[in-house]
């Protein structure tokens, strides 16, 4: 099993910019220190959700206050760049770290950056799909060339290319079907989301599975990586009360940057996040507030929060429902630096050793 | 039954189903993994044993005794919403599955998908079949003041399903009217249709694994031999039993004394052209009942009973046939399947029947039915030449499930008939798969076996109909003069 750690750059009203860089770089250094596998960036703009509008230029940063930990974006947001620049970048930062970088990539979903940086949301999944495979070409290919609606340019070398062959490891975000049928044709593996049920999850790996197989590629090689928010408490109700407000704040935000239900109702490729808004409405008895505080409550149940045991309990379940080896897990909604750094050495010390006992003993390896 | 094989014999390719018990996914069991054969693959069941009819054993049978109706019908809605999604995963595997395991086409497959979307968002409808056959949409919540009572509908409690094979829409509609009626369900797959039972109950658990309705279904599969099973079935509180005799002989067999047994037998259905229909429309509709589902569901017409010269009909149902086997692919059919319309086509010629065929269809013209039963299914229909339709009568008996009857106008003159001769539904061409709010389905309503109506009856204060002084039996008795004080 591996484990990595979200550096979210989360801005919480109580702290200065300058404190949610101090603490990033803190974050990192203890996670390669408690043995953490990788640690993991977010792209967003125009939002206190986060402060990492380039998600690139803080892994190279990452990467040289350390030494091993590897650190991968979750993700970069495709539609916002050159593909050609991309390709560049994420290269030169997979030169400089000695091979340490994952590329994560998705297809964006907040309004204002949209708007901002003038792509059209209807079109986010195609750019994605187009600019990957033109990074990937670039990357492998001695010259690289693009003719299409989106997108025209001459052949082009690229320099540098990366220093792991083929390329970095690619990972893609998807939640809706039509994103998993897409990633699992390509054989990239899936960065899956943190607030789905254990079954709906089970059953994008499971849909993932048979569009591989049917595409040629063997879906047991895809290392799937799994979102989670997580904090290590003496008891579950401690645990959910340290995170609760902040989380709630972060969802809170997240929801005024996303995409906004008259923008939704409009996309057809957003309808898998319509219809989860819809659900969530539903859930509440048509009470947005009151299926907004039952939805924070699930995701506190579904997610790693709890006392060691409960998280080492809640890790297996999901490895048994879903296949899941791969943890990514947000520590920060502790609220402050000395309580997300004690979550994160009691996950590495309490959870993940037995963690790894649990799955091995599952899979009958000694 | 089909073949089943043990582990060691069990190919590499059977596609797992796991069961769902109580709002759990069970991927195994203690004993050797069940492998099936499906129409066009291979799925393996964990063993239906000991451990399950103990996790059975420990359900709260009454769990859903207390949920609000609506709570029940809000979250089937909410699952239901899913299931219309094209962006719903669990959607696009069933999908998947339908083609690879069941021969679906694609577009059937879709289609059959969207019909269990609309089935589970069907709230209000819902509301009105409980009303139309409980008498109350609030009955199952509350007692509600009957004539001198108050009567309300209980669930039973354990309800088990033993599920179709044919139409996998079928077996949703069981799971629901045991939801609905509030009993715990166990649906048994069919051996036909084995993932079914397992998508419905997993796409509970997608919403929320810990809502009483997921909590109170469950999805298995046994072999009729499973001393488990048998178990199982000796201790529900209703049993619905859907398929082949032997499945409902099965039922029967097991099923506790005072134990409700719902059937769902194999059934036939025939369409009716008068002299006066409107041909078009009347092809149309016959072909579409003759094409979805391929004329394995009950209410598939296979023969069409038409007065006078069917020239013009028959050329109709060409088009017609052409124009819905573009719209509904067929599924894909077995060596034996098509052995057997291959054998059916032959005889017929043998028999002096005019056979029209296209790619995926074929009519046979016939002036004397054939053996009743016989039918080679697969999109082949049999036209009837008659000089009146009371010819038809004869053809008609219980195991007679669906008329249809073109043109309208005329169904007064046969409904009487029809339904004395064994016939239980009458619909109109086109509509055979459409079961009304209100209709009943093999000629009962099927909620009623599923609920105990209690009655609360009104005390002797209350004057009994046709009284005009109190209930007071002992002092009626010893004044001897009943008759002339109650009435």
């Amino acid at each position: 099993m591996k484990f990595g750690v979200f550096l979210t750059t989360a801005y919480y009203p109580k702290w200065t910019q300058e404190e949610v860089f101090d603490n990033t770089g803190v974050y990192a250094v203890e996670a390669e220190r408690l043995g953490y596998d990788g640690a993991w960036l977010l792209e967003h703009h125009f939002t206190r959700f986060g402060l990492t509008p380039h998600p690139v230029t803080l892994a190279s940063y990452i990467l040289g206050k350390t030494t091993t930990l590897r650190v991968g974006t979750a993700v970069c947001v495709l539609p916002f760049y050159h593909p050609l620049q991309m390709a560049e970048q994420v290269a030169m930062v997979d030169q400089l770290s000695n091979g340490r970088f994952d590329f994560g990539v998705g297809r964006g979903s907040y309004q204002k950056d949209f708007e901002a940086f003038g792509v059209d949301p209807s079109k986010s999944h195609v750019i994605m799909r187009e600019w990957l495979d033109i990074i990937k070409r670039a990357w492998t290919e001695d010259a690289v060339e693009a003719h299409s609606e989106l997108i025209d340019f001459p052949p082009v070398p690229l320099y540098p290319t990366p220093r792991v062959k083929p390329h970095p490891p690619i990972y893609v975000v998807c939640e809706s079907p039509s994103s998993t049928e897409w990633v699992a044709s390509q054989g990239y593996p899936m960065i899956l989301s943190w607030w789905l049920e254990r079954e709906a999850i089970r059953a994008q790996v499971e849909l993932y599975d048979e569009v591989a197989r049917s595409h040629g590629h063997d879906p047991s090689k895809a290392e799937h990586v799994l979102s989670a928010i997580a904090c290590v408490a003496d008891s579950q109700t401690e645990a959910k009360d340290q995170i609760r407000d902040s989380l709630g704040w972060w969802r809170k935000v997240a929801k005024e940057a996303f995409l906004q239900f008259e923008q939704l109702r409009k996309l057809d490729n957003y309808e898998f996040v319509l219809r989860r808004w819809e659900d969530q409405v539903l859930a509440g008895q048509g009470d947005p507030d009151a299926g907004e505080r039952a939805t924070l409550e699930r995701l506190l149940d579904l997610n790693l929060i709890g006392t060691p045991d409960e998280c080492v309990e809640k890790i297996q379940d999901i490895f048994d429902t879903t296949g899941v080896r791969h943890f990514v897990v947000g520590f920060e909604g502790a609220g402050d630096r000395a309580r997300t750094l004690e979550s994160m050495r009691r996950f590495a010390q309490e959870v993940i050793p037995r963690a790894h006992e649990g799955v091995g003993t599952r899979i009958g390896v000694q | 039954m089909n073949e089943v094989a043990t582990p060691a014999t069990m190919p590499a390719t059977a596609r797992r189903v796991p069961f769902v018990l109580g709002g759990r996914r069970i991927e195994s069991t203690s004993g050797a993994d069940v492998v099936v054969q499906t129409p066009s693959g291979e799925v393996c069941f964990p063993a239906f044993e000991e451990s399950a009819l103990l996790e059975i054993d420990c359900f709260e049978r009454q769990m859903l005794a207390d949920v609000p109706l609506q709570e029940i019908l809000s979250f089937l809605n909410r699952v239901g919403k899913h299931w219309k999604s094209e962006e719903y995963s669990r959607r696009r595997i069933y999908i998947r599955q339908l083609q690879e395991l069941l021969g679906y086409s694609p577009q059937a497959a879709a289609a059959e998908a969207d019909r269990i979307g609309i089935l589970l968002t069907a709230h209000a409808r819902m509301y009105d079949i409980v009303a139309a056959e409980l008498g109350s949409r609030f009955i199952l919540d509350e007692w509600i003041a009957r004539e001198e009572a108050w009567v309300r509908a209980f669930p039973r409690g354990l309800s088990v399903h033993v599920l179709p094979g044919n139409v996998p829409l079928s077996g949703v509609i069981s799971i629901v009217r045991a939801l609905v009626t509030k009993n715990v369900c166990i649906a048994k797959a069919a051996s036909a249709d084995p993932i079914t039972p397992s998508a419905l109950a997993l796409s509970f658990l997608d919403v929320d694994p810990a809502h009483p309705v997921a909590r109170a279904t469950s999805a298995v599969y046994w072999r009729p031999s499973d001393p488990a099973a048998i178990q199982l079935v000796s201790q529900a509180d209703s049993v619905c039993a859907w398929g082949g005799q032997e499945a409902i002989s099965w039922a029967r067999r097991h099923a506790g004394d005072d134990v409700p047994v719902l059937s769902f037998g194999p059934k036939r259905s025939v369409a009716l052209v008068g002299r006066d229909a409107d041909i078009v429309a009347a092809a149309r509709g016959i072909a579409h009942d003759v094409v979805l589902y391929d004329q394995r569901a009950c209410f598939s017409t296979q023969r069409v009973f038409a007065e006078g010269d069917t020239s013009r009909l028959v050329e109709g149902l060409r088009d017609e046939l052409d124009e819905h086997c573009r719209l509904i692919g067929p599924a894909s059919q077995s060596d034996d399947e098509l052995a057997r319309v291959q054998l059916a086509r032959l005889e017929d010629t043998f028999h002096g029947a005019v056979l029209e065929s296209g790619e995926h269809w074929t009519i046979v013209v016939q002036r004397c039915p054939p053996d009743a039963s016989e039918h080679p299914l697969g999109r082949v229909l049999y036209v009837h030449p008659v000089e009146s339709l009371k010819e038809a009568y004869s053809f008609i008996g219980p195991d007679v499930q669906t008329v249809s009857v073109a043109p309208w106008a005329i169904l007064s003159q046969h409904r009487d008939a029809l339904a004395r001769c064994g016939a239980s539904r009458l619909v109109e061409p086109g509509l055979s798969n459409l079961f009304r709010i209100g209709a009943t389905h093999d000629a009962v309503n099927p909620l009623q076996a599923l609920v105990r109506m209690v009655a609360v009856e009104a005390p002797a204060a209350v004057h009994g109909k046709g009284m005009v002084v109190a209930v007071n039996q002992t002092e009626l008795l010893k004044a001897g003069n009943l008759k002339d004080l109650v009435l």
